[in-house]
């Protein structure tokens, strides 16, 4: 049976989706830690750390923790198939738990419950809904929707402050190639290839941007979304993640170019440490991408209500079609020394900028290309590349405060004219996870976030190849007036143009 | 296939399998020391410090560290001198230079007292003990926090300079610093392989270090090993505990 996964913002008060979702989850909080099926487990599964512990709490052994505990994977190719997975798992757990109420009521909910997604499309439906912020349920019981624990003043009209250029699908769905790249390059649709990858890094366009933005807005400095390890224990958190999940079908959906990788690394990895989760009768359910990219096939079992695009079928701007996954990969000695792509640092600012509460602003002198010829050996024969991109890098971004994110202008005038700004807007910088990536004894040295924007439009002069030696300035504009200073520190910025 | 090919043409990876080949024909070079080859453990060597000393002159112990650093550590940097090479606007290639070049230095620096000790060892102690120290040594270091942290300080990327002297000093200093969290990640596995001497200890373990950096990313424990062989994956906690 195929389970429909329907628009939180569409539905009546209280629907029954939202309704035996809290009851659900409220059969779950009853469980110990240690049940993979208890609500606790589950955010754990995401992220689990000595925070998470409280007294009395049973011993959760070392082996256990490192196979099953803590595996979310972020800054990598994995994240949109290992959520999907653990979606998918904690969807029929939550069924499961509604079912075990017992009631005719309660079994016949089961047959058809599932969950909802929490689009932002709309200006209304970027407010945190009544039900999440009201403490009792219709019935008088406790709400486990209602967490305390959001950014503050969200209890009142459940406005958090989502902007709607933070939550803008137009650029992500645009990005043409699915794997991006950790060394200058596009960052792609889902992100750059790795092994297992529980840590930030370079993140795909749509976790970095929908993704990190709403876990930010919704969690701000101290509340559970903001925070890798506490994200799963609010009940927002399972509903963003699943118009994540809906916003991949719409990007597969809307251009047959669109393609998730065909290579056995992502298909079957990682190498090290497979991707386990357990299911509702409590048994491990090892998954891996190959098995996540159709939601029809059993075991996943759901369809969304709406995977429409939101862009009206807007065709892949020329200069990047090139960069498309469906673009012919070489094969043979082209692959060895034929190269697909080939990046060209023009320029870059070292020192970076430290972002605060003001307009913070970085300058950057860049060259005119040298690297005119393709990629690879063709390029040496003479060959002109097919497509060219110009990358804003934003790379070893650190701090230690939780839910911030800046709005990214290049060459914004002083004008005062919002319109101006739109179509100077590069996107949002947003800073979920950044206080772990700093930490210099974490998995990965305390490199940082990075972020990549597409920028060849503000670039480009007169839309043609660039050819000429320039100029930017970087604009970061904070969304929060109480932004503190030195909040947070972009390491290096550098333009690079990446030909295909 | 050939995009694995591809990868091996990368110039560190060439550089190593020209160490590899430089250690394996060291015994038939004139002057070369036995670093990780047999005749140090031959009792002769051991009995005699001087003789020791003629036959492992300074030059050559020096030559074996940085054919051993060559082979065993500069693969290792592939992703460091990738970011170096992604991210310089000029001289990409000198800073790689530099970079190689004081990741080595720190590591010859490191390995002439490592060879030492290992001299010592040899000199101190029967064979079957000094090696049970080592793999002791490198078992136990491995469970530590301090291994697990001195790996991920081995894929720090840091800013990178962005004109040409800054990033030129920029490489001189991360090549050092890498040399400094790489010898700490695998100081001790590096004394065991002095331990026991010869390229199949060398390349083995080479090979695990290799599987900590690139595939793992996180250490490879005695502990972990042995609880999911004899307890499984689930050990034994009670998965219906509190349904």
């Amino acid at each position: 049976m195929t389970f429909i996964r329907k628009n939180l913002a569409t539905l009546p008060a209280w629907d029954p989706a939202i309704l035996w979702y809290a009851r659900g989850i409220a059969v779950m909080q009853q469980r110990s830690l240690d049940d993979p099926t208890s609500w606790r487990w589950q955010a754990a599964v995401h992220g689990f750390g000595p925070g998470n512990l409280e007294p009395g709490d049973p011993v959760i052994p070392p082996t256990a923790e490192e196979d099953y505990l803590s595996q979310c994977q972020h800054g990598s190719w994995y994240f949109l198939p290992w959520h999907r997975g653990y979606l998918s798992a904690f969807e029929r757990i939550v069924r499961a738990a509604i079912a075990s109420i017992g009631t005719p009521e309660a079994t016949a909910a089961a047959q058809v419950w599932a969950l909802p997604y929490w689009d932002m499309a709309q200006p209304a439906w970027r407010l945190i809904r009544a039900e999440f912020r009201t403490p009792t349920l219709p019935d008088g019981a406790d709400n486990p929707l209602f967490v305390t624990e959001r950014r503050a003043g969200f209890e009142t009209s459940g406005d958090v402050g989502i902007a709607a250029n933070g939550v803008s699908l137009d650029q992500m769905l645009l990005v043409p190639d699915f794997t991006g790249s950790s060394s200058g390059g596009g960052n792609g649709f889902g992100g750059a290839a790795t092994d297992f990858h529980h840590n930030p890094g370079p993140a795909g366009a749509l976790e970095a941007q929908l993704h990190n933005y709403i876990h930010g807005r919704v969690g701000g400095a101290g509340g559970f979304m903001s925070d890798f390890d506490h994200a799963g224990l609010d009940p927002l958190f399972w509903l963003h993640h699943c118009n994540v999940d809906r916003v991949w079908e719409v990007w597969l959906a809307r251009n047959t170019a669109h393609r998730n990788p065909n290579v056995a690394k992502w298909l079957t990895g990682p190498v090290d440490q497979k991707f386990t989760v357990f299911d509702e009768t409590s048994q491990p359910w090892p998954f891996n991408s190959g098995q996540m990219v159709d939601p029809l096939a059993a075991p996943l079992d759901y369809s969304y209500e709406d995977i429409s695009d939101p862009l009206g079928g807007t065709a892949t701007p020329a200069n990047l079609k090139a960069f498309a996954e469906s673009a012919t990969a070489p094969t043979g000695l082209k692959a060895m020394f034929g190269k697909r792509r080939q990046i060209e640092v023009l320029g870059a600012n070292a020192p970076g900028v430290t972002l605060g509460s003001g307009r913070n602003r970085a300058n950057l002198a860049f060259a005119a290309p040298r690297k005119t010829g393709a990629p690879g050996l063709k390029g040496l024969l003479g060959a002109k590349p097919k497509a060219e991109r110009l990358l804003l890098n934003l790379e070893n971004i650190t701090g230690t405060q939780r839910g911030l994110s800046y709005a990214v202008y290049v060459n914004l005038p002083d004008d005062g004219n919002p319109a101006t700004a739109d179509r100077h807007f590069v996107g949002m910088l947003n800073l979920f996870g950044v206080e772990r990536a700093s930490q210099p004894d974490g998995d990965h040295g305390g490199n940082g976030l990075s972020v990549v924007y597409d920028v060849t439009d503000l670039v480009r002069e007169d839309g043609r190849t660039l050819a000429k030696a320039g100029s930017l300035a970087v604009d970061f504009v904070p969304e929060d007036a109480d932004t503190p200073d030195d909040a947070a520190h972009v390491g290096r910025i550098s333009l690079v143009r990446e030909t295909a | 296939m050939s995009e694995a090919l591809a990868a091996l043409l990368r110039w560190p990876v060439l550089a190593a399998l020209l160490a590899w080949l430089g250690l394996a024909a060291s015994p038939g070079l004139a002057g070369l020391p036995t670093l990780c080859g047999s005749l140090l453990g031959s009792g002769l060597a051991a009995a005699n410090p001087e003789l020791l000393l003629a036959l492992n002159p300074p030059g050559a112990i020096l030559l074996a560290a940085a054919l051993m650093t060559a082979a065993m550590m500069l693969p290792l940097q592939l992703g460091a001198l990738g970011h170096i090479a992604n991210r310089a606007l000029r001289h990409g290639w000198l800073a790689q230079a530099l970079f190689a070049a004081s990741f080595t230095t720190v590591w010859i620096a490191l390995l002439v007292p490592l060879t030492l000790l290992a001299w010592l060892a040899e000199l101190a102690l029967p064979e079957a003990l000094r090696l049970a120290i080592g793999l002791v040594l490198v078992v136990l270091w491995q469970e530590r926090p301090a291994k697990r942290r001195a790996l991920g300080r081995c894929h720090a990327r840091p800013p990178l300079g962005a004109t040409p002297a800054a990033l030129l000093r920029d490489a001189l200093v991360f090549g050092a610093a890498m040399a400094r969290w790489c010898a700490q990640a695998s100081g001790p596995a590096m004394l065991l392989c002095l331990l026991i001497g010869g390229l199949p200890a060398m390349l083995a373990i080479a090979l695990l270090l290799g599987y900590e950096n690139f595939v793992s990313g996180r250490p490879i424990r005695l502990s972990r090993l042995v609880a999911r062989r004899w307890f499984g994956p689930q050990l034994n906690f009670d998965t219906n505990a509190a349904m």
